[in-house]
């Protein structure tokens, strides 16, 4: 079945912008930090909380109503 | 009954006990211990779990540059282009953060390594302080006369070396895992930029 370009486009955002979701959540579970000691834990936090924050950015970003809205 | 090793019963003779049964009493004192150089098992479970994380970033960057050949709504019309281009943007920023990630898996491998060199220092040092404290709390032999039970300050008097070692193992760890905090660091400000990056498009 021929899909227009707008619906693959549509299709490919919206699964990139779910995986990006998807990733910030096991980053907020993959902690590295519950298993070293205090300082390190600390960066590893900060790190870690930076990554899903980007990742909840791109999934925002991604969204198909994003990027056809973007100028 | 428990035993304590502050505390020496007299009628329990704690030196015809073996080293196992020793250290089986104070294990519950060690893992805490442990648990203050950090859990590698934990570290190589996480690094998996971000490892397959960074490949699906990859898989999504690879998805995003496919996107922008063949998902354009017209391809030379201004729409067509402007999504060619914040597509692109996109699949930048997906790559980095793949490297990045990796980058988090590196730190935390170096990590993981320091700590448990650490945690076997640790382990040593406890094994010794048992068999130490184990022939401190031997009943004392005095010439015509029953054995006299241990000084209990005596006792207590040989786990200070442990502790005191046990301490600065601690703190040489810290000391090992000042690169790994450095490289976070770098790695958290390149993150945080990226997602300004993402966000300002």
């Amino acid at each position: 079945m021929n899909t227009s370009p707008g619906a693959r486009h549509h299709r490919t955002l919206t699964v990139l912008s779910r995986h990006l979701t998807a990733h910030a959540d096991v980053a907020a579970t993959a902690r590295f930090g519950r298993a070293v000691p205090a300082q390190l834990a600390a960066s590893f936090a900060e790190a870690e909380t930076a990554f899903a924050a980007w990742c909840r950015a791109g999934a925002e970003a991604l969204r198909p109503s994003t990027m056809d809205d973007a100028p | 009954m428990p035993h304590h090793a502050f505390a020496v019963h007299p009628d329990e003779h704690l030196a015809d006990r073996g080293l196992a049964d020793f250290a089986g009493d104070f294990a519950p004192l060690t893992g805490p211990i442990l648990d203050l150089a950090g859990d590698p098992a934990w570290l190589s479970a996480c690094a998996g779990t971000w490892r397959v994380m960074a490949a699906a970033l990859a898989d999504d960057r690879g998805a995003l540059l496919a996107s922008a050949e063949t998902d354009l709504p017209g391809t030379w019309s201004p729409e067509g282009l402007a999504y060619r281009r914040r597509v692109l943007a996109a699949a930048e920023s997906v790559g980095r953060m793949s490297s990045r990630a990796l980058d988090l898996v590196a730190a935390a491998e170096a990590a993981a390594i320091a700590v448990e060199r650490a945690r076997g220092r640790v382990i040593e040092e406890f094994l010794g302080a048992v068999a130490a404290l184990r022939r401190a709390s031997e009943p004392v032999t005095v010439p015509e006369g029953p054995p006299q039970p241990p000084d209990p300050e005596r006792v207590a008097a040989v786990l200070a070396g442990p502790i005191a070692r046990v301490r600065a193992i601690l703190r040489a760890l810290d000391g090992e895992l000042e690169p790994a905090r450095t490289l976070l660091a770098t790695l958290t400000v390149g993150m945080r930029e990226e997602a300004g990056r993402l966000t300002r498009r």
